[in-house]
């Protein structure tokens, strides 16, 4: 196996976490890992070394994500969000709250525009940190702090129906 | 007093603030109802966004991925580790820790943590006693402020380390320190493991077990040290 093949692996969680937060839902995010890797094996030779390897593969599945939405819109279909997350629990109730929680989650995700689903990725869901992420996005850590307060409320919008524009007095 | 703004209790929530800072922010926020609801709201936010993305990386990655990279190359060494091989020790070793730390009185050193678990040290430690949920500092970001069935407080957390994730569970002991109940590492740069069977075990093991406390109760644990 190729270094580069190893470092697909590797990273394989990771760009499927993007993914599903860029789609919205399962079905749509692991189509879009499948294309994804698909097309970075036949672009694999246009790699340049001396770049990150996930941001990437990170901006060949968007643009492919960008790619299937315009298509969609051309031919007027609607996404289809019934996914399976196979859980095993005892308790169905629990199990389908969670799987609940993380449609809605995912949704929510999908709905930022670009620069705040990046970074929303980047700090709330790989946990980085604001310099880390201003390294990888190549952004002032203030634009960072700006952008995911923005996020942070439109998250918080979404997902609980709430409007935190600031709690300052 | 400290002047909170929206910044600043993103900064806290997101662990990027200083101990100190950090600390007189907790304190403030004790006497602002306002702020301590948003904060809950957004530590509640990114609990969803945890356990929301916990679930995705427990499903089985597809077939078609995996083919197409095996088509590349041959022999890929997919399920290298195995359940058995790693460091899960749940729940035989929790009896076992607990008659330890209660009847032989052995307590936590900084080489003991080493040995056993490769990351947890004096530092991580200490987060562990400061850190709010959701919040993350030195590589350490906690995921979950627990009760077990006897009132100790227990913390779930996500340590990154140079190769490995690591998800872990603590729980101070009547003795007040940490004993650390379940270590969950996935070494991704050496193999991709699918559907980490671990990590949903110990996330069922603390739904079932453990009592989730709030963020005020939380402060309260935290504001003891």
């Amino acid at each position: 196996m190729s270094a580069l093949q190893s470092q697909i692996i590797a990273i394989l969680p990771k760009l499927r976490r993007f993914a599903y937060s860029l789609t919205g839902n399962a079905a749509d995010g692991d189509d879009l890992l499948q294309n994804t890797v698909e097309r970075v094996l036949k672009k694999k030779h246009s790699y340049d070394p001396s770049k990150k390897l996930d941001n990437w593969i990170f901006t060949i599945a968007r643009n492919i994500w960008i790619d299937e939405i315009r298509a969609r819109n051309r031919r007027g279909i609607s996404v289809n969000i019934d996914d399976q997350y196979d859980l095993k629990g005892s308790d169905g109730v629990k199990v389908s709250e969670q799987k609940l929680l993380t449609e809605q989650v995912l949704k929510a995700m999908a709905k930022l525009p670009e620069n705040q689903h990046q970074v929303a990725y980047y700090v709330l869901v790989e946990g980085n940190s604001y310099k880390e992420a201003a390294d990888i996005l190549n952004l002032p850590i203030g634009t960072i702090m700006s952008t995911l307060s923005r996020a942070r409320q439109s998250l918080s919008a979404t997902m609980f129906g709430s409007k935190t524009n600031g709690t300052e007095s | 007093m400290i002047k909170l703004t929206d910044e600043l209790i993103m900064q806290y929530i997101d662990g990027e603030l200083a101990p100190d800072l950090a600390l007189e922010v907790q304190q403030q926020l004790l006497h602002e109802p306002q702020w301590a609801i948003k904060v809950e709201e957004f530590n509640t936010l990114q609990s969803n966004i945890s356990n929301a993305f916990k679930m995705v990386d427990d499903k089985p990655m597809p077939k078609g991925v995996l083919s197409a990279l095996q088509e590349e190359s041959n022999v890929i060494p997919l399920n290298k580790g195995s359940v058995s091989n790693r460091s899960w020790f749940w729940p035989t070793s929790v009896a076992a820790s607990i008659t330890i730390v209660f009847f032989l009185g052995f307590l936590f050193n900084e080489n003991s943590l080493k040995e056993n678990h490769p990351g947890i040290n004096s530092t991580v430690i200490a987060q562990l006693n400061t850190l709010a949920t959701g919040s993350q500092r030195e590589g350490i970001k906690i995921t979950g402020s627990y009760l077990n069935s006897d009132g100790g407080f227990c913390r779930t957390f996500q340590l990154s380390l140079e190769t490995t994730q690591v998800n872990a569970l603590s729980c101070q002991t009547q003795l007040g320190d940490w004993e650390v109940l379940a270590y969950v590492p996935s070494n991704l740069n050496d193999v991709y493991l699918p559907a980490s069977g671990e990590t949903s075990n110990l996330s069922q093991f603390v739904t079932d077990n453990l009592t989730r406390v709030s963020v005020l109760e939380e402060k309260a644990y935290l504001k003891d040290h």
